[in-house]
C-alpha cells in the first residue's frame, strides 16, 4: 500500500513538472477573455407562417438580432473565432457591416482574428454576431447564452445581456 | 479764491501755481490725478458733470460690448437665432423635389397612401427587417429625433419603408417596430410599386446572395433618411450617422 502511494505521488510531481514546463518553456498559446457582451433588443418576426406562397425552407424565419462583444487576448499566440452559436437563435453567423459611400451592406465573414496580446471589437456599424431565427423575444434585461469556437481556445460560453446601445 | 472741493479733485488745477498749495501737495494732487483719470479724460479742468457723462458712456460701452458679446454667444449656440442662416446637417434639395404619390401596406394590412399625409412633414427610411445592426440605429435615431421635437414631431409621420419585401411582410415590420415606436409606419407592398418610390428617392437597393449561409440573402442598400414637406417635396437628404439633434433642428427649419 505504501509503495502504491509512492507510485501515485511520483506520477503527480512529474505531471506537475512536465505541466510546468510547457507552461513556460512549450509553444506559445492564446489566453483569451470575452468583454463587454451585449445584445439588441428584438422581437421575433415574421414566423413561416408569413411567408405566403415562398418556401419556407429557402429562408432562415423568425426575427434577427445581433450581439457585440470585445475579445482580448493575453496570451503570446493568436487566435481566431470561426464559430458561434446562442440558446435564443436557431444560427449565429459571422457578419460585418460595411458603408461605401452611403449604401450599407453586411457582409458575411469566415472568421474574426484576435492578434497575441491584442484585441478586437465587435461592435456596431462593423463586426457583430448575427442572431438569425430568433427563439424568442429579447427585452432590454434579457440574457442570451452564446457559444464561440476559436480554432486554438476550442469553446468558450458567455451571457450578453439585452440592453438599448 | 475759494478753498478747493476735494470732490473736485479735476479741479485742482485751478489752484496750481497760485501758493494755495505746498509743493508737496502739488505733485501729489498730479500723481493723483494721473493715476485716475489719465486717459480717460481730456487733461485739466474737466467738470464733474463731464466727467459723469464719460463714465456714463463708458458704462454703457461696456454694455453694449457685452451685448454684442452674449448675442453672437446665443446665435452660436441656438441655431434658430442665428441671423446668418442656418447650416443644414442633411443635404437641402434645390430646387425640392415633387415626390410621386404611392400606395402600400402598413404593418396593419392597411394601404397607406402618401397624399394623405396632409399638412404633415414625413421622415423616410428604407430597411429591412433582417438587418441587425445600421438598421436598429437608424430607427432608435429616429426615435431620438422624435423625442427631442416633442410635440412638435406630432405633425411628422416617421415611416419605414422596406428594400425587402420577400421577407418583411406587414406582421415582420409591425414586430420590429413595436420595438422602438408603436406609432412609426412600416410599409410594405409588391415589389413593382416598392422599385418606383426607390427610384423616386434615388434608393439603391440590391440583392446579395450567400452561398451556403442560414442568411440566405442580405440587401445592400442607401441608409439615408429622407425628409419629405407638407407640399410632398423632398427637401433633405440626411447621410448615415446624421446626429439626431441635427436632424430635428433641420426639421425645425423647415417647418418655420
Amino acid at each position: 500500500m505504501f509503495q502504491k502511494f509512492g507510485a501515485c505521488t511520483t506520477f503527480t510531481i512529474v505531471t506537475l513538472y512536465l505541466s510546468l514546463v510547457s507552461a513556460h518553456g512549450g509553444e506559445p498559446k492564446p489566453e483569451l477573455s470575452i468583454q463587454d457582451a451585449w445584445g439588441r433588443p428584438a422581437a421575433m418576426a415574421g414566423m413561416s407562417g408569413d411567408m405566403k406562397g415562398q418556401s419556407a425552407k429557402d429562408h432562415a424565419t423568425g426575427g434577427t438580432s445581433a450581439v457585440y462583444l470585445t475579445l482580448v487576448n493575453k496570451g503570446d499566440a493568436p487566435d481566431t473565432l470561426v464559430a458561434a452559436g446562442s440558446d435564443a437563435a436557431n444560427t449565429v453567423e459571422l457578419h460585418e457591416t460595411q458603408m461605401k459611400g452611403n449604401v450599407m451592406r453586411m457582409v458575411p465573414v469566415p472568421r474574426i482574428e484576435v492578434s497575441a496580446r491584442g484585441r478586437t471589437e465587435l461592435r456596431p456599424r462593423g463586426l457583430h454576431l448575427m442572431l438569425i431565427g430568433l427563439k424568442r423575444d429579447l427585452k432590454p434585461g434579457d440574457v442570451i447564452k452564446m457559444t464561440l469556437r476559436f480554432e486554438k481556445s476550442g469553446e468558450k460560453e458567455l451571457t450578453a445581456r439585452v440592453r438599448e446601445p | 479764491m475759494t478753498a478747493p472741493d476735494w470732490t473736485d479733485i479735476v479741479g485742482y488745477k485751478r489752484f496750481i501755481g497760485v501758493g494755495f498749495f505746498t509743493d508737496q501737495q502739488q505733485k501729489d494732487l498730479h500723481r493723483i490725478f494721473n493715476r485716475n483719470f489719465s486717459g480717460i479724460l481730456k487733461p485739466a479742468l474737466t467738470p464733474c458733470t463731464e466727467i459723469q457723462a464719460m463714465k456714463t458712456r463708458k458704462l454703457a460701452l461696456v454694455v453694449s460690448v457685452a451685448a454684442v458679446f452674449v448675442g453672437v454667444l446665443a446665435a452660436v449656440l441656438i441655431p434658430n437665432l442665428r441671423p446668418w442662416g442656418h447650416t443644414y446637417a442633411g443635404t437641402l434639395i434645390d430646387p425640392p423635389h415633387s415626390v410621386e404619390d404611392f400606395t402600400l401596406t402598413d404593418q396593419h394590412g392597411q394601404a397607406f397612401r402618401l397624399s394623405d399625409e396632409r399638412n404633415r412633414l414625413v421622415l423616410i427610411y428604407f430597411g429591412y427587417t433582417y438587418c441587425p445592426d445600421v438598421c436598429p440605429m437608424t430607427l432608435a435615431d429616429m426615435l431620438r429625433v422624435k423625442q427631442i421635437l416633442r410635440s412638435k414631431a406630432e405633425a411628422i409621420t416617421f415611416l419605414m419603408i422596406t428594400v425587402d419585401p420577400e421577407r418583411d411582410s406587414p406582421k415582420a415590420l409591425g414586430q420590429r417596430l413595436t420595438v422602438f415606436d408603436p406609432n412609426f409606419v412600416g410599409l410594405t407592398g409588391d415589389k413593382a410599386t416598392l422599385q418606383r418610390v426607390w427610384n423616386d428617392f434615388g434608393v439603391y437597393v440590391e440583392r446579395e446572395e450567400t452561398q451556403g449561409r442560414a442568411a440566405g440573402y442580405l440587401m445592400a442598400h442607401s441608409a439615408s433618411l429622407y425628409l419629405v414637406d407638407p407640399q410632398k417635396r423632398l427637401r433633405l437628404i440626411f447621410p448615415f450617422g446624421a446626429k439626431p439633434e441635427a436632424i430635428a433642428s433641420d426639421i425645425v427649419h423647415i417647418l418655420q
